[in-house]
């Protein structure tokens, strides 16, 4: 396996409440390739956005990282995410991992220029040399996401589209250099010729300046477009993971399978596209074990009762299924 | 037989500001006919004034210029009882269901006031029977388990049945569904489609699916029509299948370019969208001819005062006056 940049180690995010407590994930784990292109791709309440904000240490109250740990290697540095306090986590956050966040178009404070929001983040991080060395940094930014710095720096929020304003959100997240950037659903909200064109941008900056990327989306389509791995989510936990290639040719587990399928695409005809049966999981009240046994066609009778381990069935290829139980290492 | 015809329609809208009176030319000189029992799919982008069609298609708004005749009448100059049958014929299915239930009101109690208020002398009974028949056909059964339920006890996908149920109650002859899907889980969209595709089947409803999600379009017209808006106005209309598949204005071509396919193999050798500017331009700077020739890599100086004269035909209909210069595009046979 390649260099690793974020390690996520056996992960349970419980959100406490005086009646009862949910479980949003559950024993997760799984390793961040540096330098690529990662999505996990989950329907809403899966927990997707959950399991990354531990990345940030920003999970929403009241939840809690009950169990497991969160790594960030450093070069050789390894860093215990949830061990950070104070300043330590100031300056970890945005210069080390930064985050475009869903509905970025509302991120950004309505009464500043989008200038002085860059230099009020730069400066607080102690990342100003000079104020010309920043405009430069800031003429560069802008140039990568294609926006006209001239027009942007002056412009409030309201006066961009928002499609610019994802864009701006981009170089924010680039602002400080880190080495990864979260995206949270970074197109739901925008047109599609726009959407196509923000995804270029985002792997050229993948390709041309070595971040590595984590994508959150429930849209298969997107994720066969960029993605380098895949993380596919239900219910707080990884159904499979493997490389886009092998994820979509091999589509093992019956979860994945059924997303690939209940997907709408120009080239497939009415006939190709089967829904899922049943309705999602409520994290509530989830089913004993597999959480997908009621929805899946495979159901056998040790589905219903024990959770299946994440197992490793090829190279780089894990999978939560009771089906591949027999022919498989244990991870 | 055409259900409805469009004609040269307008609409603009007016706001007071601080500017005085700002007028926004939203539609421009839009033809479209509906045959009967027919499901047409109206599909484009944001601000493209798609919704807004909807809303004058049925009646929520009154056009600035050009005609709808309903079954060959002009809306504009019938009686208030046939409006009030039109009213009737012409449902709406908007896009968030939530906001369109009332809260406070069970889903019995949101079914069942329609029903009285257009049939006053309808039993109880009556009713009843009617609104289990109606969540039967959506596919809400066990009935008694949802009627008194609140919307916010129901999934995006069941309250979106409530609203198909609510509008089948009034036994309307066209349904305009704005956006029926994009706030449901992709693993229930497709069975909300289906849904949509069998009324017009069993109860030959015609249908008119506003949508900007060109991928889920196929799912629910089957052989039916198309139209693709830009900017206000038609650019391109036909058969569906032949305008996703062999799209010739150089707007829909982009457009179908850009809609992700799922399967990395296919979506990674597409070719690169070529346009001049990524951005929708603001509809208040459109050219006085084609609405597209600020971004259109084929337009010359004619283009920007080129007018067609009208779209209004059975075949596939392409607005374009350089359309020999655009390379023809091939989105890939459907294995069929």
């Amino acid at each position: 396996m390649n260099d690793i940049l974020v390690s996520f180690d056996n992960v349970t995010i419980d959100y406490v409440m005086k009646k009862q407590s949910l479980r949003a994930v559950r024993d997760f784990s799984l390793d961040i390739e540096k330098g690529k292109i990662t999505a996990f791709v989950g329907e809403s309440g899966s927990g997707k956005t959950t399991v990354v904000s531990a990345l940030l240490q920003a999970i929403s109250s009241p939840g809690k990282l009950t169990q497991g740990n969160v790594y960030f290697f450093d070069g050789d540095n390894k860093i215990d995410v949830s061990a950070l306090k104070n300043e330590q986590l100031r300056k970890f956050r945005w210069s080390k991992v930064s985050m475009v966040f869903q509905a970025s178009q509302s991120t950004l404070n309505p009464l500043m220029t989008i200038y002085d929001q860059f230099y009020e983040t730069a400066y607080y991080h102690d990342a100003i040399a000079s104020k010309e060395k920043f405009d430069e940094r800031l003429n560069y930014l802008f140039d990568l996401v294609k926006l006209d710095a001239k027009r942007v720096f002056k412009a409030y929020p309201h006066q961009m589209s928002g499609g610019m304003k994802q864009r701006v959100m981009i170089a924010f997240a680039l602002l400080l250099n880190p080495d990864l950037i979260i995206l949270d659903e970074p197109t739901t909200a925008l047109d599609v010729i726009t959407q196509k064109y923000i995804f270029n941008q985002l792997t050229d900056i993948n390709k041309n300046l070595g971040k590595t990327l984590i994508l959150l989306t429930h849209d298969i389509g997107i994720v066969a477009k960029v993605a380098d791995n895949i993380a596919v989510m239900y219910a707080g936990s990884v159904m499979e993971y493997a490389d886009a290639y092998t994820l979509f040719k091999e589509k093992k587990h019956p979860y994945t399978r059924g997303l690939i399928e209940a997907t709408p695409s120009i080239l497939k005809s009415p006939e190709e596209i089967q829904p899922i049966e049943g309705n999602p999981p409520d994290i509530r009240n989830l089913p004993s074990g597999c959480p997908f046994h009621p929805r899946c066609k495979y159901c056998m009778d040790i589905c219903t009762e024990q959770r299946p381990p994440l197992q490793k069935i090829g190279d780089e290829h894990y999978i939560s299924c009771h089906l591949y139980a027999n022919n498989t290492q244990k991870l | 037989m055409k259900i409805l015809e469009i004609e040269k329609l307008n609409m603009t809208f007016s706001s007071r500001g601080l500017n005085g009176v700002e007028r926004v030319h939203v539609l421009r000189d839009v033809d479209l006919d509906i045959d009967e029992g027919e499901i047409l799919a109206i599909v484009g982008e944001s601000g493209c004034g798609k919704t807004t069609l909807g809303r004058l298609i049925t009646g929520l708004i009154s056009p600035t210029g050009g005609t709808i005749k309903f079954l060959g009448k002009d809306l504009s100059k019938t009686s208030n009882a046939e409006k009030k049958l039109y009213r009737k014929s012409v449902q709406f299915i908007q896009q968030d269901s939530y906001a369109a239930l009332n809260p406070v009101k069970t889903i019995y109690q949101s079914l069942y006031a329609p029903i009285k208020a257009n049939n006053k002398k309808l039993s109880r009974e009556e009713i009843d029977a009617m609104i289990g028949d109606n969540m039967e056909m959506v596919g809400l059964t066990p009935v008694e388990l949802y009627l008194n339920k609140y919307p916010h006890q129901l999934s995006g996908g069941q309250r979106q049945r409530v609203l198909i149920a609510r509008v089948l109650s009034l036994k309307p002859k066209i349904i305009v569904a704005d956006e029926p899907i994009s706030m449901i889980d992709v693993s229930l969209r497709l069975s909300i489609l289906k849904l949509l595709a069998s009324l017009n089947q069993k109860l030959n409803i015609t249908i008119v699916y506003i949508t900007h999600d060109l991928s889920t379009v196929k799912y629910v017209v089957g052989e039916g029509r198309m139209a693709v808006m830009y900017l206000g106005e038609i650019v391109e209309f036909g058969k569906a299948k032949d305008v996703i598949v062999h799209p010739k204005h150089p707007y829909t071509q982009a457009l179908i370019l850009s809609v992700p396919i799922p399967d990395p193999v296919i979506e990674r050798s597409k070719p690169e969208v070529r346009l001049k500017s990524m951005e929708i331009p603001d509809i208040r700077n459109r050219s006085d001819g084609c609405a597209f020739a600020d971004r259109c890599l084929y337009a010359d100086e004619e283009c920007k005062t080129w007018k067609l004269a009208n779209t209004n035909s059975d075949e596939h209909i392409v607005c374009c006056k350089n359309l020999r210069e655009v390379p023809s595009y091939d989105a890939g046979e459907t294995n069929e």
